[in-house]
Formats: structure tokens, C-alpha cells, sequence
């Protein structure tokens, strides 16, 4: 028993201890952030990553903006979620991301730094399918790098696009490299494992200067000057449309950037620009933007009647056209009530009209507003779309004349729709279903069918009677009609005289006077239309023409008058400021 | 009244320059009405010490109101009008100075305003103009040199400003053509501020 129990024991204790081990081998947390996240930031995450027992968490960020400077950890990875299109920024100078040994960045895109991805000293990185853009001066730097995997990237619009220096086993492949101010720079970094990068539209081109271009191999993997054709870089939609240069190209036949490779995130740019085009009595026709990206196969129309938003009780899909009449629609309504708060304000040939209106109800479609004049038995009406609009303005009324006013609401059965685009051709019993890679939904729009429409009773009788505004205080306008009478205003004015009469009695008699002249008159128009369009600097102006006005006035008064007057001001300002300074020295170094 | 430490010992000063914000009043009848009872308003000021009781000054203004307009009926219009008053006044002022650097010099003085309008109504274009008269003012200003005299010194020798006041003061304009109009764009202004003499 003894000697059993000898030889088992330790087998007992060895395996429980391995199991111990074996349960201690923890895959790294997933911890999310996002607007409705428990962590709103990026930094917040990484704090809890580093305060985690595990190694190698994973950051996954959901859909939204992070302006944040991000210093990752080691072993961390930061990811967007599929279909996030996470976008993190910098703001607008230091380093955006910094990666740290063992960490790798994968489906997001970085912008507005100094620098868009720093691998520092001694570290190994990985970096994929990250779009870095509006870096002013690398989308990524290496220095002293161990190891950097820079594979299937989208590098636009940024200083120097990669800079490695001193970096040993970089691997950059598969990378859009386009509309930067260089491509790229390796110094001294040995071994760099370059190829089947597409490079376009980049203002210097260091590295397809001095390494692809000086080549008559026929080995060369890289794609010089082809425009890859962006969907819309302006807004950041990467995708690559049909025809690119960039599509089947890359190391493994696949797509070149950042959409290309095993751990893309394929997932589609929602559509753009959803629209209402008809409304019929059963139909309700859309149109939207086309989504341009090669990998777009077709759309599916989403549509319910009851509530907006999702889920959607109906869907078509096999659309390839960016536009659909959805027909055999139908639907009842309830009479709604008029609007309440209804009341009149006066203008000049006009009322404005405003009512509470029935946002929450969704079937309402529009309201219709009723007017007469107070003389007259039949009415006229105009129609308001939109059951948000709470006011309206009637125009082209006569002032001084009394007119009545009453308005109604407008039921009509509604119907809300939204449209995704789609990468598969599902067939009728798939379409309902979330397809591979479907977009996210368009923006909803509401349609209405026109009908059975049903319509409130009116509101009560309101009166109003435009007239035209007047001004309070009831100030007179006293414009004029050249610079010094645009500036100072009424024809009439003391000062235009004394100028008018400067001018005719001294300018015009004499060579210098009459060339003075001449050019005020040349340029004086176009003063005088800025001083129009410019009416809060007519005050600055006559405090600049006064002094002038003064002085002119007194030399009107005649000579004897300006010269006692010059005089005297001459002696004040001598005796201030000259001679009594002059007295304190005197009177000083005689002491 | 305190006296000057010698740190700090006031020299005569020649000019003088103050900024001043306060709440302005206009006293046309029905302005309330309209515009309600009053807003801010910015003065600039400048001018010599003609002596150390006496100054002599240039000074300017801002301010703005806007609000509904009427019908000729008196009903309140939708459209919106819009006034800017650009006060400009000459001025004298008696300094009630005795000592050398008194902490509370009372003040008070008058002079020519000029009141330059600008008025605007929507749908309709701007029309300027403006007005003449006069105004008296009175206040109180503080020796603020003497709470803090090594700022003081410091201020005299970095931008020769000799005096710092903080002041409080009162204006009374009217400006309607001196009588000839019968609209006055003046009113009761209430100012506080900086004035420096250097």
C-alpha cells in the first residue's frame, strides 16, 4: 500500500499541478470599446488590459471617431470591428498609434497626426489592412525595428508614406501607396522583404525611383503609376471600383490595400443619399447613390409600415439598379385632429404661420393651410409637407387688408424604407436573412402612399393683417452721394459744404489740386460701393475725415485766422513738452 | 486720504487713456418698448491733463440693440430690426485732486456729443445718420497704484504708465440736434473701467 501509494502521489500532484498550468493558459480578453461601450476610450482599454492576468488582449473597436493619441501595450492587439469603419485621430500632431513589441494593428483607419503608426526600438509589429491618411509627416515610421509586417494597407495623402531606418526583416507587401509626398525611405534597414505594392500619384518617389523603376527584370512584383480607383478618397471610402489596377494583384492574387488579404474586413460602405422620387396610390418609388466598390454584386431594399427603423417586416433583394418602385403597397389611416397653438404673425405682404405639430404620429403627412380674405367666401389653400414643420409663410398678400386663416391635418398610410448593399446574390428565402458582408442600413426615408387620405376637421378661425414694418426710433436716412456724403450722410450737411468748397475755391485753381481731384474722382465709385456694402465702417470714416473737415474749415476762415491758430497750438505743445524739460536739466546741472 | 509711499511717488502726468464698459440706457420714449431696456455698451477715451485737475478728452462708443419691429398699427412684425448708436464726445473734466497720489478722486465734467446711428430693418436696406449735443458725466476713481505699489513701479518702468485708476462713472447725453429733433439718441450710461495716466 505504502509503496503504491509512493509511486502514484506524485503522478497525482504532477497532474493536478498540469492541470493548474493548463487552466492558467488564458486567451487574451476581448474588451470593446465605443460610444455605448463600458469603455468610451481607447486608453481606458488599454488600462484594463494591462490590469488583466491575461496576455494578448484584443481591443475592438466599434463604430465611431476616437481622437486620442494611443500608446499600446505589448502583446496587444487593436482592431475594428467588422463593419465598425473605426476611425482614430490624432490631433493633428504627434504620433497617433504607437505600436509596442508583439502588437499588431488590423481594420481601422488613423488620421490626422504628425506621424500615423510609430514602430519603435526593438520591437516586432504587425500591421494590416489599416488605412493611415492626412499624416503631415509619416503615415508609418520604423526606427531600429526588429521586425515590422506592414502587409495590405492603404497609405494616402500623408508625408512620407513609410520611413524604416535601421530596421532588419521588414516586410512591407500589398500596400496602396498613392498621393503621398514620397512613397517610401529605407535606410539602412537590411533585408526588406518589398513587393506587389502599388505605388501612384505620390509627388516624390524615392523607392520606385531608386528600386523599380532602374530594374529590367521582368521580377518586379510592384504596380507603378495606375490609378487604383478609389470609390471617393474625399471620404474616405477606400474601396476599390471596378477596373482597378489594384484588384487580383497582390502576393496571393487577391486585392492590393486595405481591403485585400485573409483578414480584411469586407464588409460594405453603407449607401449613400437615399431618396423618395414618387408616391403613388399604391406604389412608392427610391433611388439612391450607386456604392461604386468592385465587390458590390447588388442591393436590398428593407420596408415596413407600422414603426421606422428595424426590424423591417419586408425586403427585395436582386437589385442592381441604384433605384426601385416598391408596388402593391396598401394601408389604412386614422382621422387625425387639427393642430393646436395656432397663431398668425404680421409682416410686409405677408403672414407666418405657426401650429404645434404632430411629430410623433407617423402617419401624418402634411398639413394644409386655408385662406381668404375677411371680404371673400372662398379659399384658397397651400399645402405643407412634413408632419415636423410647425410653421409656413403665405406671401403675396395685400397690406392693410384682413384675411382669415385656419389649417388642417393630413393622414396618409406611411411606409419607411432603407437599402443595403450586398457582396452575394442571395436568393428570395436567403434575402431576409443578414447577408456575408451586407452594409450597414442607409439612412431611412418615409414615403407616403397618396392614398386613402384622411383628413382633420379645421382649426378655429384666425384673422391677421399684414402691414409693412416700421422702423423705431423713425430716424430719417441721410445718404449722399460721394465717399465724404456716404460717410457722413445728408446732402445738406455743414461739412460736405465746407469740403465741396475747399474743392472749388483752392483744388481747382491750381495743377496739384486738379490732379488730386481727378484721382479722387477715378476712385471714389468704387469706395464708395465698398462703403456701401460695408455700412458699420461709415462711422470709422468720418472720425477720419473730421480732423480733415476741421482744418480745412479754418483754413476757409482765411490766412490771419489759420496762422494765429497754428501758432498757438505750436507754442502749447513747445511749452508742454520741450521747454520745461529742457528748464528741470538747466536747473539740475546747476545743482 | 492716504499718502503716497515714496516706492511709489506720483509725477505728473500728460496724457491719459481709459476703456470703459457698461450698461447703456437710451432715453427715447417707446425704446423699451422695442428694444427693452438697455445693453452694453464700449467706450474708448483718451486726452491731455491740461493740469492735474483738469483733462481734456476725445471719447468713443458702441452699442447695439436689436428687436421686433412695428406695424404702422402698433401690432409686433416678424421682421426684426437692428440699431447700432456710435457715440462720439469731446469732453472736459474737473478732477477733485488735492494731493499727490489720493486714493478717491471724484470727477466730474461735460461736453459736444456726436452720435452717429446706423439702423437696419429686414427687407430693407440700412440707413445711417446723426445727432448732436451734449452730455455731462461724474464719478469716482481709485488710485489702484497705491494697492499695489510694486506693480505700479513695475508698470511705470515697463510702459511709463505713472497712474492707474480704476473708474466708476455716469453719463448723461442727449443728442437730438440740440432741441431741433425730435428724436433723441441720447440716455443715462453707467460705466466702469480702466484709465491710465502716463
Amino acid at each position: 500500500m505504502k509503496l503504491k501509494l509512493k509511486v502514484i502521489l506524485p503522478f497525482l500532484i504532477l497532474s493536478v499541478f498540469h492541470g493548474f498550468a493548463v487552466s492558467e493558459i488564458v486567451e487574451g480578453a476581448e474588451i470593446k470599446v465605443g460610444p455605448q461601450e463600458t469603455f468610451k476610450t481607447i486608453a481606458n482599454a488599454l488600462t484594463q488590459a494591462e490590469n488583466n492576468t491575461s496576455p494578448n488582449d484584443t481591443i475592438l473597436l466599434q463604430k465611431g471617431t476616437f481622437r486620442e493619441n494611443v500608446v499600446l501595450i505589448s502583446g496587444v492587439t487593436l482592431k475594428g470591428d467588422k463593419g465598425a469603419n473605426a476611425v482614430v485621430k490624432g490631433s493633428g500632431t504627434g504620433t497617433v498609434i504607437t505600436a509596442a513589441d508583439g502588437s499588431s494593428i488590423q481594420n481601422l483607419t488613423v488620421t490626422d497626426g504628425d506621424v500615423g503608426v510609430l514602430i519603435p526600438i526593438d520591437t516586432n509589429v504587425t500591421l494590416n489592412n489599416v488605412i493611415i491618411t492626412q499624416q503631415r509627416t509619416f503615415g508609418i515610421q520604423c526606427e531600429n525595428a526588429n521586425s515590422a509586417i506592414i502587409t495590405n494597407n492603404t497609405l494616402h495623402q500623408n508625408g512620407i508614406a513609410i520611413s524604416c531606418t535601421n530596421s532588419s526583416g521588414v516586410t512591407i507587401k500589398d500596400n496602396l501607396i498613392t498621393n503621398n509626398t514620397n512613397d517610401f525611405i529605407l535606410n539602412n534597414s537590411t533585408n526588406p522583404n518589398v513587393g506587389y505594392n502599388l505605388f501612384f500619384g505620390n509627388s516624390l518617389t524615392s523607392y520606385a525611383d531608386a528600386n523599380i523603376r532602374t530594374q529590367d527584370t521582368n521580377d518586379i512584383t510592384d504596380i507603378l503609376d495606375q490609378d487604383p480607383l478609389y470609390v471617393d478618397s474625399s471620404a474616405k471610402d477606400f474601396h476599390l471600383k471596378v477596373n482597378s489596377a489594384a484588384i487580383g494583384k497582390n502576393s496571393n492574387g487577391g486585392e492590393i490595400g486595405a481591403f485585400g488579404g485573409n483578414t480584411a474586413d469586407l464588409t460594405l460602405f453603407p449607401v449613400l443619399n437615399l431618396r423618395v422620387t414618387n408616391e403613388d396610390t399604391n406604389s412608392i418609388s427610391i433611388a439612391w447613390d450607386p456604392n461604386l466598390a468592385h465587390t458590390v454584386k447588388g442591393y436590398k431594399i428593407l420596408y415596413d409600415s407600422d414603426v421606422n427603423g428595424p426590424p423591417y417586416s419586408n425586403s427585395v433583394c436582386k437589385i442592381t439598379n441604384p433605384s426601385y418602385q416598391i408596388t402593391n403597397l396598401s394601408g389604412t389611416v386614422a382621422t387625425p385632429p387639427p393642430p393646436s397653438n395656432f397663431s398668425a404673425g404680421i409682416g410686409n405682404q405677408e403672414i407666418t404661420l405657426n401650429w404645434t405639430p404632430f411629430s410623433r404620429i407617423l402617419s401624418v403627412a402634411e398639413y394644409t393651410v386655408y385662406y381668404r380674405k375677411s371680404s371673400e367666401s372662398t379659399n384658397q389653400q397651400i399645402t405643407v409637407p412634413g408632419r415636423g414643420n410647425a410653421s409656413s409663410t403665405v406671401t403675396n398678400l395685400e397690406n392693410f387688408t384682413t384675411y382669415i386663416f385656419q389649417i388642417s391635418t393630413v393622414a396618409k398610410p406611411p411606409f419607411f424604407v432603407t437599402v443595403t448593399a450586398l457582396s452575394n446574390e442571395p436568393t428570395d428565402t436567403e434575402c431576409p436573412n443578414t447577408q456575408p458582408n451586407e452594409s450597414q442600413f442607409a439612412t431611412e426615408v418615409e414615403g407616403f402612399l397618396t392614398t386613402p387620405a384622411s383628413e382633420s376637421s379645421l382649426s378655429p378661425e384666425i384673422s391677421a393683417t399684414p402691414e409693412p414694418a416700421v422702423r423705431f426710433p423713425a430716424l430719417d436716412d441721410e445718404g449722399g452721394c460721394f465717399i465724404a456724403s456716404l460717410a457722413f450722410g445728408s446732402p445738406l450737411e455743414t461739412y460736405l459744404k465746407t469740403l465741396r468748397n475747399f474743392r472749388d475755391q483752392f483744388l481747382l485753381k491750381n495743377s496739384g489740386g486738379r490732379k488730386l481731384t481727378k484721382l479722387y474722382y477715378q476712385v471714389s465709385p468704387s469706395a464708395h460701393q465698398w462703403l456701401e456694402q460695408n455700412q458699420v465702417f461709415k462711422p470709422y470714416f468720418r472720425i477720419l475725415l473730421y480732423p480733415m473737415v476741421w482744418i480745412i474749415s479754418i483754413w476757409m476762415s482765411g490766412p490771419i485766422i489759420w496762422t494765429l491758430t497754428l501758432g498757438t497750438l505750436m507754442l502749447f505743445f513747445l511749452q508742454k513738452f520741450f521747454i520745461r524739460p529742457k528748464v528741470f536739466l538747466k536747473l539740475g546741472a546747476s545743482n | 486720504m492716504l499718502t503716497l509711499s515714496p516706492v511709489s511717488a506720483e509725477e505728473d502726468t500728460r496724457w491719459f487713456l481709459g476703456f470703459k464698459a457698461g450698461y447703456f440706457s437710451p432715453q427715447e420714449d417707446g425704446w423699451d418698448d422695442i428694444y427693452g431696456d438697455g445693453n452694453v455698451e464700449f467706450v474708448g477715451q483718451g486726452g491731455l491733463k491740461i493740469s492735474p485737475k483738469w483733462d481734456i478728452g476725445i471719447e468713443g462708443g458702441y452699442f447695439t440693440e436689436k428687436g421686433s419691429s412695428r406695424t404702422p398699427s402698433g401690432g409686433i412684425s416678424t421682421l426684426r430690426q437692428k440699431i447700432q448708436l456710435f457715440p462720439l464726445k469731446v469732453f472736459f473734466i474737473f478732477n477733485a485732486i488735492f494731493e499727490k497720489s489720493q486714493l478717491l478722486v471724484p470727477f466730474a465734467g461735460g461736453g459736444y456729443s456726436h452720435v452717429i446711428f446706423l439702423q437696419s430693418l429686414d427687407g430693407q436696406s440700412t440707413i445711417s445718420g446723426d445727432r448732436s449735443g451734449f452730455h455731462g458725466r461724474g464719478g469716482l476713481k481709485i488710485l489702484l497704484d497705491i494697492i499695489d505699489p510694486v506693480g505700479a513701479d513695475a508698470f511705470n518702468i515697463g510702459w511709463g504708465v505713472k497712474n492707474t485708476y480704476f473708474i466708476m462713472e455716469a453719463q448723461y447725453s442727449r443728442a437730438d440736434d440740440f432741441g431741433s429733433d425730435s428724436i433723441n439718441l441720447g440716455g443715462w450710461s453707467y460705466l466702469g473701467g480702466i484709465v491710465v495716466e502716463f
